[in-house]
């Protein structure tokens, strides 16, 4: 077990002292990596919490083993997030010279990348649930956290039967936007 | 008559049952598109379900209380390192003015020097002269003046004498003696001429005849302290 495991479980488990040493620890550095390329010390901060929490949903579920460091890993994550922030911003590109820096050779990076893959999918569609109608956000959240649908029909004023047609009409809603995402669709290159 | 999602919908909530069931597992083994559409659901539906019963904003609210505390601490180091760095350039500066409000005072600027003590020549006429200086910087100036007269008559062309002796008046108030006294040494080449000058600047002042002084005053180079307080009276006057 690599030495910074102990990172992982800190976010794991939620563990606010362990999420304080991890921004003592690191938060200086990838500021810098944010703010060096283009970025502000709140693009930093905002990069580097998203990251966390997609490290937290890599984690949360499953046995991940780091097979770098946590630094290397983090900063892989980031750099990650902030192209594609950058993307979204039609900014200029990341310097060479960074590129290079976050360079992970050995085989833990193929592993990493389809990691954050998966989460970056699963962040897709939580950000397309958004942009559904209020009405159907509330229908699909009530459903996937509430486990009786009867009372859920009850407390929304309308009938099981017609919470069953809507909830169904409003994953198709999502769908259809999940299919036509480039993220889904094959249209970017992960 | 059932749409196709919501017999999919159905299906994966386990709500199929019957025919229904077995028509739709049928329709599965045949329809790829079907499965595609199916499997897209799932994937959906766990990805939802996954985030929705997450934790993430308890984890949000304590990433968001490390930032925060992070960026105060970072905040307080570099304000800390900048005291550490500005402290001593303040403290300086400080000094420095409190130096130059010292000497660029109007009291200051029409200050008597300190009458410098050192043996000027044999050990007889040294003494005397020892005699002289602690007269003079204890303000007893008409005694300093004594000694000064007696040195001057045994060295009629000791400058340094005859610059103290000028002013002895000069602390006396008595402008127009030390006037005539100090205009014969400015006008001279002797080391005492620019602090005569300077001087006697200051006694023309004190006789209200501030054109005399200012032309004396423009005559001194401002690149040295007599210089600085020259063009500091200047600027007074002016």
């Amino acid at each position: 077990m690599h030495v910074d495991q102990r990172y992982l479980a800190y976010l794991k488990n939620n563990d606010r002292m362990g999420i304080d040493k991890i921004y003592k620890n690191y938060a200086k550095k990838i500021v810098a990596m944010i703010v060096y390329n283009s970025g502000t010390e709140d693009d930093g901060y905002d990069i580097l919490q998203e990251a966390l929490v997609d490290i937290y949903y890599m984690v949360k579920d499953k046995d991940f083993q780091l097979t770098t460091s946590f630094e290397n890993f983090l900063l892989m994550v980031c750099k990650r997030k902030w192209l594609n922030a950058l993307k979204k911003k039609q900014q200029i590109q990341v310097t060479k010279s960074t590129e290079d820096l976050f360079h992970i050779e050995d085989e833990s990076a193929k592993e990493i990348a389809e990691s954050v893959q998966q989460v970056e999918k699963e962040n897709t569609v939580m950000q397309l649930l958004d942009t559904l109608g209020e009405r159907c956000q509330e229908i699909i959240r009530r459903c996937m956290t509430e486990k009786h649908q009867e009372q859920i029909a009850e407390s929304l004023g309308i009938t099981y039967a017609y919470l069953r047609k809507k909830k169904s009409e409003c994953m198709a809603n999502l769908i259809s936007k999940v299919k036509a995402h480039p993220y889904f669709n094959g249209d970017v290159d992960f | 008559m059932k749409t196709s999602e919501e017999k999919i919908q159905d299906y994966i909530d386990g709500l199929l049952q019957g025919e229904e069931l077995l028509a739709f597992e049928q329709e599965l083994a045949t329809d790829l598109q079907l499965r595609e559409q199916l499997n897209l659901h799932r994937e959906v539906q766990s990805i939802l379900a996954r985030r929705m019963n997450s934790g993430e904003d308890e984890l949000r609210t304590n990433l968001h209380e490390a930032a925060h505390a992070n960026r105060h601490s970072e905040s307080d180091n570099k304000s800390k390192s900048l005291y550490r760095i500005l402290v001593p350039i303040l403290a300086a500066a400080c000094i420095l003015v409190v130096i130059k409000f010292s000497l660029s005072t109007s009291s200051t600027l029409y200050q008597l020097p300190i009458m410098e003590s050192e043996i000027v020549r044999g050990s007889g006429e040294a003494g005397k002269y020892e005699d002289a200086v602690i007269y003079f910087n204890n303000q007893s100036f008409s005694e300093a003046r004594d000694i000064l007269n007696q040195l001057i008559n045994s060295d009629s062309l000791n400058v340094q004498y005859k610059y103290y002796h000028a002013l002895t008046y000069y602390g006396e108030e008595n402008w127009s003696e030390s006037i005539a006294e100090l205009e014969t040494i400015a006008d001279g080449e002797s080391v005492f001429a620019r602090e005569a000058t300077y001087y006697l600047a200051v006694a023309y002042s004190k006789e209200n005849k501030n054109e005399k002084a200012i032309l004396l005053l423009q005559q001194i180079k401002s690149d040295d302290e007599l210089g600085r307080k020259a063009n500091k009276l200047l600027k007074d006057m002016q």
